[in-house]
């Protein structure tokens, strides 16, 4: 069993897991647990039984990118209509 | 979101909006008590021997708030856990638990994660207001690693494993989420990695109970 990582240690690494993110954006799990599924944040994972990884830059761009809209008062559909998402899935990769 | 420790972190969500842990509540004051002993040891600041603890290496000034643990350790090691608990649970005066409570409370103000106000009955009393941003992405973060699938943070099995034995996971854990979390309490008391832990666990809950039988 390992150890949280420090913010420092976070923000050095390419890669972050949703708790770091958690952290990195102040954003709540489930909002961010939602946008993984719709598609919106990019990750990879290796088993579907392993952890996600972010690629750290990317997703906090994406988050507040995600944020931005929310606060112009887009919904939902509308976002994923400007992100080109059919059927949600469109930004993860499994390994 | 800033760097907080372990017993930082469980005592800010304990606290609750009037930013102090009410008497009637013994069992949390154990269970600060007790994180503070689980963190010194998983920082490899004290060990864990069998049943006894000791010193391995001086308390970091960054960690001053658990030199109330820690002294008590130092002047009596080779001790056994349950003792530097009961130390400060049970006693006739509430003072070392106050200071540990304090020093913690002190360092959650330096850090800009709580609010001191006057408060308590008759508003002569020092009370901490959590600030309720930090509290939820603690909470947050507790979710994310629990709820999802992959390896557990030693501090969020420590902190789940406190909140069930202080009896806040329901204040911030929802019936839905609790069925899976019951589930990872599970692994987490089965996973041998977590004996240690285990252990601490299973002397709070003991320990609970003699002063629930002592206080009827």
């Amino acid at each position: 069993m390992s150890r949280q990582r420090s913010m420092e240690a976070i923000l050095a690494s390419e890669y972050v897991t949703i708790g770091e993110l958690v952290r990195l954006t102040q954003t709540r799990y489930s909002t961010l647990k939602f946008y993984t599924e719709e598609g919106f944040l990019p990750y990879e994972q290796e088993d579907v039984r392993l952890t996600r990884r972010y690629p750290r830059e990317q997703t906090v761009q994406r988050i507040a990118y995600l944020k931005s809209l929310r606060k112009e008062g887009k919904t939902i559909p509308q976002i994923r209509q400007m992100l080109s998402i059919k059927g949600g899935v469109s930004c993860n990769r499994q390994r | 979101m800033k760097d907080l420790s372990l017993t930082q972190k469980f005592l800010l969500c304990i606290l609750g909006d009037k930013g102090k842990i009410s008497s009637f509540h013994f069992e949390k004051n154990i269970c600060v008590a007790v994180c503070g002993v689980t963190e010194l040891f998983m920082d490899g600041i004290v060990k864990l021997d069998g049943k006894n603890l000791t010193v391995r290496k001086e308390l970091p000034e960054e960690k001053r708030f658990l030199r109330p643990v820690f002294q008590l350790i130092e002047r009596k090691q080779p001790v056994k856990f349950e003792k530097v608990i009961e130390s400060f649970s049970v006693s006739i005066t509430d003072k070392k638990m106050d200071e540990l409570i304090e020093g913690i409370e002190d360092s959650l103000e330096k850090a800009g994660c709580v609010r001191k106000e006057k408060g308590g009955l008759f508003g002569g009393k020092n009370v901490y207001i959590p600030d309720p941003k930090v509290v939820d992405c603690i909470i947050q973060n507790i979710r994310a690693e629990i709820l999802e699938e992959g390896r557990l943070s030693e501090e969020v099995v420590a902190l789940t494993a406190l909140f069930h034995k202080s009896g806040d996971l329901a204040r911030y854990f929802s019936a839905y989420e609790k069925k899976d979390m019951k589930k990872r309490l599970k692994e987490i008391k089965e996973n041998p990695e977590n004996e240690e832990i285990k252990r601490m666990m299973d002397y709070v809950d003991r320990l609970l109970m003699l002063i629930v039988v002592a206080a009827t």
